[in-house]
Parts: structure tokens; C-alpha cells; sequence
């Protein structure tokens, strides 16, 4: 075999390997869709579960879901915008290089199951918080916090540095020049991040699986410190029974909704990079 | 809006969140060494006992340590060859255009929560391997490596693709221009250059798959103890991550029990920390620098 036919042998060899991952991964994703296109209807998504999750719909787990990851985001926000700003725009240039990075690669690194952990240890044995819809945000704030960090540190160190130079002759003082200049500036790349974060935690389970979620939750919870109902738990507890086909069958039409929330946030996400 | 704060506040407002932030991190570390403290100095003799019992007060991880070890390294066996060839072709042979919808479609998949993956591994893969191993249900560490490594197949794939698409393109031209066809440039340049970054990506992937917990812990079976024979993949297994999963909801606060599940937690924080700060450094760092 000569030098030109092992090129031509190799090209239609990766073109195959990557030929069958992609089938592979479409595959899954046409196997969540087939298995729960069939159990979701308008009943199914706007009522309550019964039975244990057997039958009935998923109406309160949607909600629960949203609502936790939406106070989750009004948690993590500022908190990870006040924490880049505070880097990028306060300390000495080479130390909040540093820091930013040891604080997003930290809080990236932590698998799932140990904010959970976490969240049980400090949240609701020693505040005596009890497992609540506060804990879960609190702890999807955490996790989504990195993902917003890395975009909108990476949008502030992208903005010319013209733009605060002008912003300094005009006598500005920091806070102004923050407010006029740089989060107007890193808006977009920001709630593009947090479109991703929420896209990543809505997902979760091992984390609000023990501080926030009750089982099989029966209804939207009216203060902050009530347990609240998820669909990734509720697809969980569906799971552990698959011996019971209608179990089964409601766990997939489950799944089918949290993925098309996961790919709405995706999306978006996107989109608002791309605005 | 935070017009109305004036520069002081303002300030103080940023210099406060950075203190929450970091104090959270503070927090993790110290809330787990102090739940884990009790259950610290008998961690060498569990490290290499096999037996598990909190009524006896038996807490043996040498089974678990030994499953999660097995489960991640057959994952990256398993995803590493068909990953690295996806990101060959994504990045050298495909036009841009094609690439950045292909790559942006495959980062949505990856975002399919792992209860997902458990869900489709308990009604497909188990099954399957039952079928093929000819045992019992099908819940077995082989089972759950598959599936890992179906989930840690796409975060391969972009970030050793994004490894190689770093490289300038005039490394390619100049290799071209010595005659070389394109498999050789790839072997000889492309990959070499790229090494550090892909080698971060299998670093990173292995501690994505030590830290899995929802998928692994619907399909291994969670059973308690080594495989016998040790190298047989198709008995049911425990990870570190499915011990917790399982026990953890159920564990009365101050036990020993529950110092040795925090102490699990501990270890699997500090190894997936060790690994992530070493695949991090791997993947800022260039490789090509010191070409240029």
C-alpha cells in the first residue's frame, strides 16, 4: 500500500468512526423521543401525579423545576457577576487571573452528588433548614455559577480597552464606568451563560435529590421553605420500579419534557450569544 | 437600576459577593472535614477491607474504590479511540460551516441530564447485556462503563477537537509543502502539537466519570463486593458515587455510618479536584508555543 492509498484508507476509516458516533448519538436521542412521544399529552402535563407517580401527569414536577432552578438564578447571578466584577475590575490584573480561574475550575470540578452532600451537611442538619425549595435553589445556584463566570469574564476581557479609557476621561469613577461600560457590554455574553447554567442544573438530580425534593411532591410549594417537586427526581423514582410498564411509560414521557426544557434553555442560550 | 448605589456601596457591594464566593469554597472544604473527622483514622485498614456493615461497624472500601477505578478506566478505554477519530475528522476534514453545526448538535446531546442516560441504559443497554452476557438482569460494572462512556464521548470529542483546531494553520501549509500527504501531517504534526490539550480532555473526561452518580447508580447494581473472579466485568459492582446515591437519604446524621459516607464524599472531592486542576493546566497550556 502506498503513501496516497493509507491516506485514502485512513479519511474513509475516521469518516466511518465518526459516521457510527453519530448514529449512536442520534440514536439516543430517537429513542427518548419514540419511547416518550406516546405518553405525553395535554392531560399529562397539566395534572397532578397519583399513585405514587404511576399515573396521573407531571403538572407539579414541571413547575417545581422551573421554579427552582428560576430562584436559583436570582441567587447565582449577582453573586458570580459581583465576583468577576470584582476580579476583573478591582484587583491587580495578574492575581484576578488567577483567582477567577481557581474559583471557576473549583466550583466546575465538584462532581453533583458532593454539592448535594454539601447541601445536606451545612444547609439542613447544621441551619436545621429541613429539606426545602431554598436549600435546592441555593445549591443550583452554586453549580450554575461557574458556567455564568467563565462567559462573562471571558466577554469583560474582551472589551477594548478604548471604551474604559474614554469612560475614564470622562471622570468617571469605577462603580459608573461598571454600570455604563462594562456590564452593558458583557450583558449578552452573561445571560448567555446563565441560559447554559440553567440548562446544565435543571437536569440534576444527585444534588437535590436528599435537600429538596419530596417524593413524589403533590403540590407547588407556597414559602420558600416547603419541599418542592422535580422532574429529574420524579424520572429517578419512576426508574426504580421498571418492572411496572406504566411506570416506565410516564418516567420516558418525564424525560422527553426535561429534555425539551434542557434544549430550550440550550437554544436560547445560543441565540443570545449569537445576537 | 444600581444607579442608585454610589461608588462606596457599589464597591463594597462587589468586594462582598467575592467573599461570599469564596467563602462557600472555604465552607465545602471544612464542612467535610469535620463530618468525615471521625471516621479518618481507620481509613488505611477500610482501604483494604472487603466488607461492608455499618450494624458491625465494618466500613471496607476496597470494593468501591476498586468498581469506581474499573468503571472509569473501561469508560475512557471504551470512548477514547471513537472520540479522538470524530475530532480528526470534525476538525481536519470537514468544511467550517458543517463542522460548527456538527459540533453545535453534539453539544446539545451532551447536555441529556445523566438521569436520562440511566433511564435509556435500564431500558436498552441492560437488556442488551443480559442478552449477549446471558446474566441475570443485566445490571453489571460492564453495563455501567458502557454507558459512561457514551456520555463522556462528546466532552472528548469537543475539547481534543478544539485542541487540534487551535493549531495555526500555517503548520498545515508547511507540512503540505514537505509533501506530506494528509494522514502523515496529522500523525507527525497535528497530533503530536495537540497532545497536551487531548490529553487534558481524557483527564477531564476521567474525572467527569469518577464524579457520575445518577446513571451509574441505576445500572451497576449496587451490590457490595469485588467481582469474583476480580477481572469479571459482568457482576453487579458499587462506585463510590452509587454508595452515596443510595445511602446517603437514608443514613441517621452523626452515626459512624454517616462519617465514613462523608468520608466517601471526601475522597472522591479531593481525586476528581487533583484531576480537574491537572487537566485544566493541560488544556490552557499551548503545546505549540514554543514553535512560534
Amino acid at each position: 500500500m502506498n503513501r496516497t492509498n493509507i491516506d485514502r484508507f485512513f479519511y474513509i476509516f475516521i469518516l466511518m468512526i465518526t459516521a457510527i458516533c453519530c448514529s449512536l448519538l442520534f440514536f439516543i436521542l430517537y429513542g427518548i423521543i419514540s419511547q416518550g412521544y406516546s405518553s405525553i399529552s395535554f392531560t399529562f402535563l397539566t395534572s397532578p401525579s397519583k399513585d405514587f407517580g404511576t399515573s396521573g401527569g407531571i403538572f407539579y414536577q414541571i413547575i417545581g423545576s422551573l421554579l427552582m432552578v428560576f430562584v436559583a438564578s436570582l441567587i447565582a447571578l449577582p453573586l458570580s457577576l459581583g465576583t468577576v466584577l470584582c476580579t476583573t475590575e478591582l484587583f491587580p490584573a495578574d492575581s484576578s487571573h488567577y483567582f477567577t480561574r481557581v474559583i471557576i475550575f473549583g466550583l466546575n470540578g465538584i462532581p453533583s452528588i458532593i454539592y448535594g452532600l454539601f447541601g445536606y451537611i451545612f444547609f439542613v442538619d447544621f441551619l436545621k433548614t429541613g429539606i426545602s425549595w431554598f436549600v435546592g435553589s441555593i445549591i443550583l445556584g452554586l453549580m450554575i455559577m461557574p458556567t455564568i463566570m467563565m462567559s462573562s469574564y471571558h466577554a469583560i476581557q474582551a472589551i477594548p480597552s478604548q471604551y474604559k479609557e474614554s469612560a475614564q476621561a470622562l471622570g468617571l469613577n469605577t462603580w459608573q464606568i461598571i454600570l455604563s461600560v462594562i456590564l452593558p457590554q458583557s450583558l449578552n455574553a452573561t445571560l448567555s451563560g446563565l441560559f447554559l447554567g440553567l440548562a446544565r442544573t435543571i437536569g440534576e438530580t444527585a444534588p437535590v435529590l436528599f435537600i429538596a425534593t419530596a417524593f413524589f411532591g403533590g403540590e407547588i410549594p407556597t414559602t420558600l421553605f416547603e419541599p418542592v417537586a422535580s422532574l429529574p427526581t420524579h424520572i429517578f423514582n419512576l426508574a426504580q420500579q421498571a418492572n411496572n410498564p406504566i411506570a416506565l411509560s410516564n418516567a420516558w414521557g418525564s424525560s422527553l419534557v426535561l429534555i425539551s426544557i434542557v434544549m430550550i434553555f440550550s437554544l436560547s442560550s445560543l441565540k443570545i450569544k449569537n445576537l | 437600576m444600581l444607579a442608585i448605589f454610589d461608588q462606596k456601596t457599589g464597591v463594597f457591594l462587589l468586594y462582598l459577593s467575592q467573599l461570599i464566593t469564596v467563602s462557600i469554597l472555604f465552607l465545602f472544604c471544612i464542612a467535610f472535614f469535620i463530618n468525615a473527622a471521625p471516621a479518618i483514622p481507620d481509613l488505611f485498614y477500610n482501604l483494604t477491607s472487603t466488607a461492608w456493615n455499618p450494624a458491625e461497624n465494618k466500613f471496607g472500601l476496597l470494593p468501591m474504590v476498586y468498581s469506581t477505578a474499573l468503571v472509569s478506566l473501561i469508560a475512557l478505554f471504551l470512548s477514547i479511540p471513537p472520540a479522538l477519530c470524530c475530532a480528526i475528522f470534525l476538525s481536519e476534514y470537514l468544511l467550517k460551516s458543517h463542522r460548527n453545526i456538527i459540533k453545535s448538535l453534539l453539544e446539545l446531546l451532551a447536555g441529556i441530564p445523566s438521569i436520562v442516560y440511566g433511564l435509556l441504559g435500564i431500558q436498552f443497554l441492560a437488556p442488551f447485556v443480559a442478552h449477549v452476557g446471558g446474566v441475570g438482569i443485566g445490571r453489571s460494572i460492564l453495563t455501567a462503563s458502557i454507558l459512561l462512556a457514551v456520555m463522556v464521548l462528546p466532552l472528548i470529542m469537543t475539547l481534543s477537537e478544539d485542541a487540534l483546531h487551535r493549531i495555526p494553520n500555517s503548520f498545515r501549509e508547511s507540512s503540505f509543502a514537505l509533501g506530506l500527504t494528509k494522514t502523515e501531517s496529522i500523525f507527525t504534526v497535528l497530533l503530536p502539537m495537540a497532545w497536551p490539550g487531548i490529553l487534558g480532555a481524557f483527564i477531564l473526561a476521567m474525572g467527569r466519570a469518577l464524579g457520575e452518580t445518577m446513571a451509574v447508580m441505576l445500572v451497576i447494581g449496587s451490590i457490595d463486593r469485588l467481582p469474583s473472579p476480580i477481572y469479571n466485568l459482568l457482576q453487579p459492582g458499587q462506585t463510590l458515587t452509587s454508595k452515596l446515591g443510595r445511602e446517603f437519604g437514608e443514613v441517621s446524621v452523626g452515626s459512624l455510618h454517616f462519617n465514613h459516607l462523608v468520608l466517601i464524599g471526601l475522597l472522591l472531592f479531593i481525586a476528581v479536584m487533583i484531576i480537574s486542576f491537572i487537566a485544566q493546566n493541560l488544556l490552557k497550556s499551548k503545546g505549540y508555543s514554543s514553535y512560534e
